[in-house]
């Protein structure tokens, strides 16, 4: 650990908070139809757009009406996607001459853009033309924005005086065109000034000095990385995501990269205070938030730094663990961007995570398995505003103080779903986990014998469930068994919970707002604040615990024991 | 092409099937 790493961790933690507080700001103008620099440019697109589709785009919706018209866009929206992608090979736009993709392939990667996954079980340079490409990146602007517009709903139902959540579709529109569209644009140009490429011209041939001729992989990077991290997509346009000098060729793209994915996410979080004009609510959970992640970040940071014993006794020089690491972001580079990646759910990587120590692994895990770590866009508030809800009923039963979250009355149905909701999500990543390695497809593909073996699986299951999209690249994920497995994993994942979360939206929507009085147990301090956090990581603990003891921990102890595989 | 298709169909239905429950789904006050 250097006084530099440090140091780079408290300037970009003050650049982000810095943004994320503005960012959370205009996004409330921006569904709140406040007055925007873009009201000028955009709002006769988003007019012409509404009147051309017959879309009544001034009618409030229920929690009903909401969740069908988001599950429905969804749906129409994987369709053409899918085709594009099944046609490639006789569809214009494919320079490499590349063939069709396998039938899983297609299944699991339009299953893993839908939802905003970008879980790829393929090498994009030798799979996808670059209009599948596009399709692909198209579902990366409007499926952030689907997983944003709902959290903007859900928290629509606390706001004073509403009588119905917004309206599904200009939510949509608007975050594309407000948000998304304006960002990426922007954050693409300035990457392009820092030297990522951007062509349609196909791979370059090179002859090398030995006479040797080496075909490189090009395609328009800067505008798919802009939004691969700005949407929390994470889906590379080159295998190497992050780690590829295309994709991010030095330590100032590397910082941008960062601070686009974190952006957003931690800016909703203060577009939620307004909402519930409680802006100090909004600083407490976002304080215990960051507490939490700057406190898994050190655990990463120093495991790394640390370097493993075995290989120091083996070399006989102590060092830090540079396997799987590029030396142009070095430790603080590679563990910020790892922590991150798996806090924010992007999925995006520039070290490899299957070469993180054992430690290191167990924080990227845990931070997946506890979806709450700030979480990606939209899904994360969701999450932390579910841990509330049965932070709140399970506080007020112990003091004996009455249930209520901002205004409105927690009882039975919003507990039930809240709960319903929270349990998904270990229920997945390890009912699948088990099947995996009760299976015999599910055990061919894993490559590390004992207990990295069951984190490579594990972690599979836990990137698809949180719609992360990293991976433990120790696994082999491109059979049709982790294909289709994964992909069931990644759309239950996303849909379900989400699904009940505006089911409790609409349920408090009907309820009286209630001013506090005497008997309201405040959420809005330090102490409710930690109880918040301390039941976050009981339940992650108790939930996880068993697994990450027989994976990362496990193997942790063996390394210190001395044990090798 | 069969098999390209039957990961299509599984999509679309996993989505009609959340929609249907969704518009099934009683109790809820609105």
């Amino acid at each position: 650990m250097t006084l530099q790493g440090f140091l780079g961790f408290a300037l970009f933690f003050l650049v982000l908070t810095a943004l994320a507080v503005p960012a959370g700001r205009y996004m409330y103008r921006v569904f709140e139809l406040q007055p925007t620099f873009l009201d000028k440019v955009m709002g006769p697109f988003e007019r012409g757009l509404f009147r051309l589709s017959g879309i009544d785009e001034t009618k409030g919706m229920s929690w009903r009406q909401y969740a069908i018209a988001f599950l429905l866009s969804n749906m129409v929206m994987a369709v053409p996607v899918y085709l594009i992608l099944m046609f490639q090979q006789v569809l214009p736009l494919n320079p490499a001459h590349l063939g069709a993709v396998s039938p899983t392939t297609l299944f699991n990667t339009v299953a893993s853009f839908v939802t905003n996954t970008n879980w790829q079980v393929y090498t994009p340079e030798q799979t996808l033309s670059n209009l599948s490409e596009f399709a692909l990146e198209f579902l990366q602007f409007a499926t952030p924005a689907g997983g944003l517009v709902v959290a903007i709903a859900f928290v629509r139902s606390f706001a004073l005086g509403r009588t119905d959540l917004g309206n599904y579709y200009r939510d949509l529109v608007r975050a594309v065109t407000r948000i998304f569209l304006p960002f990426a644009f922007v954050a693409a140009i300035v990457l392009i000034a820092f030297g990522v490429p951007d062509t349609l011209g196909g791979p370059a041939v090179a002859h090398t000095l030995q006479g040797a001729v080496q075909v490189i992989a090009r395609a328009p990077v800067a505008a798919f990385e802009a939004i691969k991290q700005l949407g929390t997509n994470g889906g590379g346009i080159l295998n190497a995501n992050s780690a590829h000098p295309f994709e991010n060729p030095n330590a100032v793209t590397n910082l941008i990269e960062e601070l686009l994915m974190a952006l957003l996410p931690t800016g909703l979080i203060f577009t939620f205070g307004q909402y519930i004009r409680n802006r100090r609510q909004a600083w407490i959970i976002f304080g215990v938030t960051m507490t939490l992640m700057l406190a898994l970040l050190l655990v990463v940071y120093s495991a790394e730094t640390a370097g493993n014993p075995l290989v120091h006794r083996l070399l006989g020089i102590a060092g830090p663990n540079w396997e799987g690491k590029e030396t142009r972001f070095g430790m603080s580079g590679s563990s910020l961007f790892a922590t991150l990646t798996t806090a924010y759910t992007t999925g995006a990587v520039n070290t490899m995570h299957d070469s993180l120590m054992p430690l290191g692994g167990l924080v990227a895990l845990f931070q997946m398995m506890l979806n709450t770590v700030f979480g990606g866009k939209g899904a994360g508030l969701l999450n932390i505003l579910m841990y509330v809800i049965l932070s709140v009923f399970v506080t007020g039963l112990m003091v004996g103080r009455t249930p209520e979250l901002f205004g409105k009355k927690i009882e039975t149905r919003e507990v039930a779903a809240a709960g319903a909701a929270m349990l998904i999500h270990p229920f997945i990543i390890l009912g699948a986990t088990a099947i995996a390695l009760a299976t015999a497809a599910g055990r061919l593909s894993v490559l590390n014998p004992g207990f990295h073996g069951l984190s490579e699986v594990v972690y599979a299951f836990s990137s698809a469930a949180a719609n992360n999209g990293s991976a433990f690249a120790g696994l082999n994920a491109s059979t049709p068994f982790y294909a289709i497995a994964t992909g069931v994993v990644i759309l239950i994942g996303r849909y379900v919970s989400m699904v009940l979360m505006l089911y409790i939206a609409g349920s408090l929507l009907a309820k009286k707002t209630v001013p506090a009085s005497a008997g309201t147990l405040r959420t809005d301090t330090f102490t409710f604040g930690w109880i918040y956090l301390g039941i976050v990581l009981i339940i992650g603990a108790l939930t996880f615990f068993p697994v990450l003891a027989l994976g990362p921990i496990a193997e942790q102890l063996s390394m210190l024991a001395g044990k090798v595989f | 092409m069969a098999e390209d298709l039957l990961g299509l169909l599984g999509i679309v239905l996993f989505f009609l099937m959340l929609i249907w429950a969704v518009a099934r789904w009683g109790g809820a006050k609105e």
